[in-house]
């Protein structure tokens, strides 16, 4: 199917991983060790992940179209040219617009229920 | 570094073929440089310890993923299922007709046999026939011996055939490239 026709929303909601490497990889192509770096400066290193996690996610991150594997090469001598760069697709940055709008909405629904101050220890209703 | 280096690349076995081949390198050069970056006293030991646990995740995923995956299962297999059920049907007919009954021997073995060797041999020029073939051979050791032996190969060939494009009106897409990724 054409990427234009795909409807960013048969991948909602995005596995963190695949939202991660994503958010990692919207301002520009990146090399897996700078993906795993941003994401943890992203994170303030809550979420550190290992090259299993983070190779098995763009595996089907490639395979569901989300990303491309880059054919440009930096300078040899700023970078190591073996380095396998990833970057966003077309279609992975509608499916990431999709996502994020959802997050937003999910996170509106939360505030206009007052869901984190009700949820303090302390509060009866609590689990 | 080289040592810690040749370990990791060892422990990458347990990952799937396929997986490793594509990915190996990159995993590799990415546990170097976090090796690099936090490496030294403790922090190789946390490298390792956080390393150990996102391989036996992710592999343990990756293997499941490639089990259960039908279009590789298939890839492989099929053809190899069609041809062990058709010389197990030509050997029973050997020793049907060993027994002293040459008919049924031509009938619930050789001709089984012949259909699905022979149905096999055809999908590339006839596919119509060739399904024909594959299925009635599939389906006449089923009702004849009303056994689970030829059950179970008979559906594994046909719903494996037909879902996966192998027979049938589909054609069987195109295996990924290894090179893509």
């Amino acid at each position: 199917m054409p990427e234009a026709e795909r409807n960013p929303e048969d991948l909602l909601p995005l596995p963190p991983a695949q939202l991660h490497i994503l958010l990692a990889l919207a301002d520009g192509e990146k090399h897996g060790y700078a993906v795993m770096s941003e994401v943890e400066q992203m994170t303030e290193g809550d979420v550190s992940m290992g090259p299993g996690t983070l190779y098995g996610a763009i595996k089907r991150m490639l395979n569901a179209g989300l990303i491309e594997e880059s054919d440009d090469r930096p300078d040899p001598e700023l970078d190591d040219e073996r380095r396998r760069y990833y970057r966003v697709s077309g279609y992975g940055a509608r499916v990431l617009t999709a996502e994020l709008a959802r997050l937003e909405q999910l996170v509106r629904a939360a505030e206009a229920k007052k869901v984190a101050s009700r949820l303090q220890p302390g509060w009866e209703g609590a689990p | 570094m080289m040592r810690s280096d040749r370990l990791y690349r060892a422990m990458l076995l347990v990952y799937p073929e396929e997986h490793r081949r594509h990915y190996g390198d990159p995993m590799a050069q990415l546990f170097r440089d976090r090796l690099r970056r936090d490496g030294g006293g403790l922090g190789t030991a946390r490298v390792w310890v956080h390393a150990g646990f996102d391989l036996a995740g992710s592999a343990f995923k990756e293997r499941l993923e490639t089990a259960m995956n039908v279009q590789t299962w298939t890839n492989r297999w099929w053809e190899a299922t069609v041809v062990f059920y058709g010389i197990t049907q030509a050997v029973m007919g050997v020793v049907i007709v060993g027994n002293g009954h040459p008919d049924w021997a031509i009938g619930l073995g050789f001709l089984p046999a012949v259909l699905l060797l022979g149905g096999l041999a055809l999908r590339a020029s006839r596919r119509g026939v060739a399904t024909t073939m594959i299925i009635v051979g599939s389906l006449i050791p089923a009702i004849a011996f009303w056994t689970i032996y030829p059950f179970v190969l008979g559906a594994v060939i046909i719903i494996g055939g037909l879902s996966s494009g192998k027979i049938g009106r589909t054609r069987a897409p195109e295996p990924a490239s290894a090179g893509s990724h």
